[in-house]
């Protein structure tokens, strides 16, 4: 038993010493990888319209975005968590503000003209809407 | 810096505590890692009661209850410490040594604690680099638990908004200890401030290193394996992904750890308020995930029947003021869980009873994906041969393992994992190899730093009567 004792504890040595040198590499790798983009960047691009919600409770979140797709909802997720505490009420048009994520900038603006909404700003294919019957 | 205010007040508090259940006879070191385990717990609670139950989202209420428990507490230590106490202690009698007039408890420091605070120096650089590489934390941060947060801090009464049935995808049902934490330390700042939850998460990650090392060194008298024990755990590159996540998963391992350690701590120097401070982390982890609450539920129920007089081997039918205490404490600290369940919680909308269903039974392939997963991730590379060595020590530790206060350990563990998987059983809501391959690994690896101290005070070497 004693051998035995001494085995397992040289294993945890070894063990111990495999994951600080694995911890160190990719400690290592994440300090040099400055090119990736990380998945929660999808939410940077709609940093600023939290000013212009500010006193606005409920906006619309417009996408023909397939939302199975991790990146399609993770975007929608991130623009949740960048613009609270409005709340983005999913693929609902009837609010003053309507942000429009869709394919393709064209496919937005087929979709704003479609529900009669007049574009206002727009970021890297994400366009703003207002919708002047909008509750 | 104003987080390290944060810090060092929710410090203070825990510390404060701490002391005065103890009377000084716990290990600086220890009695500073508990305290501000403990800490945050309080200013968790406490941002919880004053913003949610009284409404209050004025940023100097929360701030300013935890400032005036602490002078309270000075007040009550220095009471204590001002009635005569004996000057001398037997280090040899710790069962039965006065308590010591130092304020931070035992204050021996030897090259053995440097060489232990070096070594949680030394984890802190990769969680510090991978925190810094993924700001927002894991997809769970910035979907569920920061998210919460940021509703109640920005969204002020409006905040139940992250409670209706839009938010689904966020676990609305979830508990809120982790987000009200941030949420004070936010209320201290003025602001949001995405650093808070990145910096809490390291925190919180090297509290539960230190606890498991200089914990299972207290219990073991063994420095190397103490050591050992922190690295495996902490180093873990898969793990280290995990706790700078800023998911309440590492605030329920933290609370699960410091509640055995100070159940354990208790029996060996005879300090039965540390049974206390057991079932009061136990409390605190129940506000922490709904798997939280069910642990702490277990875990104490287990641990009462362990604390129950007996007589014949048999509970007697009246019990000891002990027991009472205990669960008066429990509760108190479990109040909030409590409330937020009953008077806020939303119904959950991810489940259908499979045993009742139609549609979606649970079926015999359910049961048997549920039976084959997770061996399948126990073997896993991503572990590191974590549970291989793990498995290694429970056959090496032999019967002590299943005895006393290891053996409530391990029928903690036991139920609770039995309790998971049924229910990944009954909730047919989920297909379940997606539900397994992104939830199962968090549970498990939620129990590790326990599993690691299980183990640890198994192959403790018996001491050999004099």
């Amino acid at each position: 038993m004693g051998k035995l004792k001494i085995v397992f504890f040289i294993c945890l040595i070894l063990a111990a010493v495999f994951d600080l040198f694995a911890a160190s590499i990719q400690a290592v790798a994440q300090l040099n990888d400055r090119n990736s983009i990380p998945l929660h960047s999808l939410g940077f691009q709609f940093i600023g319209l939290e000013n212009l919600f500010k006193d606005v409770r409920t906006v619309g979140y417009y996408t023909d975005k397939d939302l199975d797709q991790p990146l399609a909802i993770a975007q929608f997720e991130q623009a949740q968590y960048m613009l609270v505490p409005t709340v983005l009420d999913l693929n609902n048009t009837q609010y003053h503000w309507v942000i429009f994520d869709c394919t393709s900038p064209q496919a937005a603006m087929e979709a704003i003209k479609k529900f009669g909404l007049t574009p206002v700003k727009a970021n890297h294919g994400i366009i703003l809407a207002f919708n002047p019957n909008g509750v | 810096m104003i987080y390290l205010i944060g810090i060092c007040i929710s410090l203070a508090i825990g510390f404060l505590v701490i002391r005065l259940l103890t009377a000084g006879r716990l290990h600086l070191i220890l009695n500073i890692l508990l305290g501000l385990a403990l800490g945050l717990g309080i200013v968790g609670t406490t941002a919880f009661y004053i913003h949610l139950i009284f409404n209050q989202f004025n940023r100097w209420m929360p701030v300013g209850i935890v400032v005036l428990l602490l002078v309270y507490l000075s007040f009550l230590n220095k009471k204590r410490m001002s009635f005569p106490r004996a000057l001398s202690r037997n280090p040899k009698n710790k069962k039965t040594g006065p308590p010591i007039k130092t304020f931070g408890g035992d204050m021996t420091f030897t090259h053995a604690h440097a060489w232990g605070l070096l070594t949680l120096g030394v984890l802190a650089v990769p969680l510090a680099i991978s925190a810094h590489h993924f700001p927002l934390g894991g997809w769970d941060a910035w979907s569920c638990w920061n998210l919460k947060a940021k509703f109640i801090f920005l969204a002020h009464e409006n905040w139940k908004d992250v409670l209706t049935p839009g938010f689904s995808r966020s676990n609305t049902q979830y508990p809120l200890l982790w987000p009200l934490i941030n949420v004070w330390f936010w209320d201290l700042g003025g602001r949001f401030d995405q650093a808070v939850p990145m910096l809490n998460s390291i925190v919180i990650a090297l509290l539960t290193a230190g606890i498991l090392l200089f914990g299972l060194w207290e219990l073991t008298g063994i420095f190397l394996t103490s050591i050992l024990a922190a690295v495996i755990v902490t180093a873990l590159p898969f793990g280290i992904i995990l706790l700078i996540s800023q998911y309440s998963d590492s605030l329920l391992g933290l609370y699960l750890l410091s509640s055995f350690v100070c159940l354990l701590l208790a029996e060996k120097y005879g300090l039965p308020k540390l049974k206390i401070l057991s079932v009061v982390f136990l409390g605190l982890m129940s506000f922490t995930k709904t798997e939280g609450l069910v642990a702490a539920g277990i875990v104490f129920l287990i641990i009462s029947w362990h604390e129950c007089p007996r007589k014949n081997g048999f509970p007697t039918k009246t019990f000891g003021n002990d027991i009472g205490k205990l669960v008066l404490w429990f509760m108190i600290a479990a109040l909030p869980t409590l409330i937020f369940t009953l008077a806020f919680a939303p119904h959950t909308q991810n489940f259908i009873n499979g045993l009742a269903s139609t549609e979606k039974p649970t079926d015999w392939a359910r049961i048997s994906v549920i039976l084959v997963y997770p061996w399948l991730e126990l073997i896993s590379g991503k572990w590191n041969g974590f549970w291989i060595l793990a498995l290694g020590g429970i056959l090496l530790a032999g019967k002590k393992l299943w005895h006393s206060t290891l053996g409530v350990m391990a029928l903690s563990l036991i139920l609770y994992l039995a309790v998971v998987m049924a229910y990944y059983a009954v909730n047919t809501y989920f297909e379940i190899g997606w539900w397994l391959e992104n939830t199962l690994s968090r549970i498990l690896f939620a129990l590790v730093p326990t599993i690691a101290l299980w183990i640890g005070l198994g192959l403790k070497p018996e001491t050999k009567a004099a």
